[in-house]
């Protein structure tokens, strides 16, 4: 099953994200919104240029602080690293200055014009902000001026910084350096404590779907009137859950249509038939009778099957009787013996000792076995026998002496509507059926050759073959409910 | 002996009435609950044949209150409905057996007369085959109302065979009605005795024949010209 992964997964994965990204965002977003009261800020801007401005202005600032040395009177100087270097040639316009040490002198390397421009805020300004260069050369678009007080590695300093720009590596740089900068010591196990707290409220919050899923496991046909517990659930969840006891509502009602639609069909069915069967049995003997019993047994075993089929549609059907095997077969071939009393043609059962228990629907079986004799009392010619027998191991086999059927055709006599040939009388549903129910079953049915010629039909119980001792155990007239 | 069919398909009511007169039995039809209460007050009956749907209602909640009525009386449910828990809440509700439907006339007859036979019990109606008469309470034949000889074995034989006339019965069963448990008995004097029957009654050229299969039993019929 293709599933779109864990939601704990993408839930700590979710806020491990917005977690770092509200971190490391946070400055960047508070220069964006500084405001306009800010002495010149109209010139650092705000929005995404002051974003952009704090970004360079990072990159920039720890390249001069970088560069910060101590002289032997422990003044500040300037010596410029290669990183330095390097930007300052990419950036033709930028420049610097630091006033430092204990009076606040320029440190050596300064940019003098840049110095000048920040003595006019203050001798030692310990404020931040832009500020001008003079009306000779203001900046270019998109460079920007920033002074600040900094708590550098030499000591606090002004820093005064002309002419920085954006670039877009310096949003790298940005994260590595406040990664860098981060104390890990408490925002580390903040971090590790929002994870863990998002993915167990997850497993917490989806745990009442676990009880579900298995209450669910153990809901089939015959249990169709249970439901799923509704409270202390998630919100998120009550409405799933709520829709699917009202899907099992639904399907409960649909079954219980169903069920009661079949008894009546049944009953609808066999009173007219029983009305028939009692009425060619009251008429006179004759030879029309023992056609009409015939027909009548035969219309009776199509009806049961169909009947039994539409039954035993759903799964977990009961099949839960246990059936004397030997016994309903007894039964069965007595009535046929009793139609073939004054015939051509005999039936013999094949007596036994013991029951064999199975497991099934007995009037399934019965129609089953009653469509297999009665297609075999058929096939059998003038003055042969039908053998019925019940195997030890629950094979119930029924034999013929007719032609048998050919090896080709062993699989698709089983297909609806199969015949042998137009002359042939009958459906074709017959097998079809009996091999649908015995399926139903979980059972098989299949056709062999007699020896001597003929077909063999067996109907095999399976899994559903109750040991004969347990069945031998059960007392006499349990076997029937 | 007296049995009410509470049936509500006249068609079939009409059939099993007729059958159960046939067999010696008087039938009386009723075709609700309400009118098989009634009949029930008027005239003491050893059995009731109850359809389980009528127009009425469930036939199963009457049973109780036709106890009460007639607390001797035998209850044999025939019905349509055969899933399990229908004949379970049949044989619950107070029947003494189940039918379902079709069932053949000649299996109900047997029922009625299992279900009749109990010690202490009224007398059923002689078994009539052909000429052939037979009590089953004294276990006497009669042909043309005269009586006929047979010895005590045959004569349990013809008692089962009688009391399931125009249906198979087992060897397996007949063995244990005529010689009881008696493991020492051979199947062989079974067959005898079975073809010492059927001989006397060819002789007594009564109109009954005892016709067997093998591997499925015996049968009593009317013999079938």
């Amino acid at each position: 099953m293709k599933t779109a992964g864990s939601l704990s997964f993408r839930l700590t994965v979710l806020v491990a994200f917005s977690v770092s990204a509200i971190y490391l965002l946070t400055p960047v977003a508070l220069f964006s919104l500084l405001p306009d009261t800010l002495p010149g800020s109209e010139k650092m801007g705000g929005g995404i240029s002051g974003a952009l401005n704090l970004i360079g202005l990072i990159k920039a600032q720890n390249l001069v602080v970088g560069a910060l040395k101590r002289d032997a009177t422990g003044a500040p100087l300037i010596e410029p690293t290669p990183e330095l270097r390097a930007y300052s040639a990419a950036n033709p316009s930028f420049r610097y200055a630091v006033l430092g040490g204990p009076r606040c002198q320029p440190a050596a390397g300064s940019d003098p014009e840049v110095v000048a421009a920040i003595k006019k805020i203050g001798d030692c300004p310990l404020g931040y902000g832009p500020f001008e260069l003079g009306d000779a050369s203001p900046p270019a678009p998109a460079q920007w001026t920033f002074y600040s007080a900094y708590y550098s590695p030499v000591g606090a300093v002004a820093l005064a910084l002309y002419g920085y720009r954006f670039h877009w590596e310096d949003v790298l740089y940005y994260f590595h350096d406040q990664v860098h900068s981060t104390a890990w010591g408490y925002f580390g196990p903040t971090f590790i404590a929002l994870i863990l707290v998002s993915a167990l409220s997850v497993r917490r919050g989806l745990a009442p779907l676990r009880r579900a899923a298995r209450r669910l496991e153990a809901i089939d046909m015959n249990a169709l009137d249970s439901r799923l517990a509704a409270d202390d659930l998630p919100s998120e969840v009550a409405p799933f859950v709520e829709a699917v006891n009202r899907m099992l509502e639904r399907v409960e009602s649909g079954v219980a249509r169903r069920k009661r639609f079949l008894a009546n069909a049944a009953h609808e069915l066999r009173t007219p038939l029983a009305v028939l069967s009692a009425r060619v049995e009251a008429s006179g003997a004759s030879e029309l009778k023992n056609d009409l019993k015939r027909d009548v047994n035969r219309l009776g075993a199509i009806m049961e099957q169909l009947l039994a089929s539409a039954r035993l549609g759903g799964p977990g059907a009961e099949i839960t009787q246990s059936i004397d095997l030997a016994e309903l077969a007894w039964r069965i071939v007595a009535d046929y013996a009793l139609l073939c009393l004054d015939r051509d043609r005999r039936i013999e059962f094949e007596e036994r000792e013991r029951p064999v228990f199975v497991l099934g629907d007995r009037r399934a079986i019965e129609s089953v076995v009653a469509n297999l004799i009665d297609n075999a009392l058929r096939a059998e010619p003038d003055d042969g026998t039908v053998l019925v027998r019940v195997r030890d191991d629950a094979v119930l086999e029924v034999i013929d002496h007719g032609e048998g059927v050919d090896v080709e055709d062993r699989e698709t006599i089983f297909e609806p509507f199969w015949r042998k040939g137009e002359s042939t009388p009958g459906t074709g549903l017959g097998l079809a059926i009996a091999r649908e129910l015995m399926t139903k079953l979980s059972g098989r049915i299949w056709v062999e050759d007699t020896p001597g010629g003929g077909a063999t039909f067996k109907l095999s119980f399976g899994d559903h073959c109750v040991s004969r001792d347990l069945g031998a155990a059960m007392p006499r007239g349990a076997k029937e409910l | 002996m007296r049995i009410l069919v509470v049936e509500d398909e006249r068609e079939l009511a009409g059939q099993i009435v007729g059958e159960i007169r046939r067999n010696g039995f008087i039938a009386d039809c009723a075709e609700t609950i309400a009118s098989a209460s009634e009949a029930l007050k008027l005239h003491p009956y050893a059995l009731a044949l109850l359809d389980r749907r009528l127009p009425d209602g469930d036939a199963t909640q009457a049973i109780p209150a036709m106890r009460r009525v007639q607390p001797g009386i035998r209850v044999i449910m025939l019905s349509a409905l055969d899933a399990v828990e229908e004949r379970v809440q049949g044989l619950d509700a107070g029947a003494d057996d189940y039918l379902t439907k079709p069932c053949t006339l000649v299996e109900l007859m047997a029922r009625i007369r299992a279900s009749l036979r109990r010690p202490g019990g009224e007398l059923l109606p002689p078994v009539q085959v052909g000429a052939l008469t037979f009590h089953l309470h004294a276990r006497s034949a009669c042909v043309h109302g005269a009586p006929v000889a047979f010895h005590a074995r045959e004569l349990a034989l013809l008692d089962a065979l009688a009391r399931k006339v125009g249906q198979f019965v087992r060897r397996q069963a007949l063995m244990e009605e005529i010689y009881g448990y008696d493991d020492n008995v051979q199947p062989h004097a079974l067959t005898m005795a079975i073809s010492r029957v059927r001989q006397r009654l060819i002789e007594l050229d009564c109109g009954a024949e005892i016709v067997s299969e093998r591997g499925v039993g015996c049968m009593l019929r009317e013999k079938f010209s």
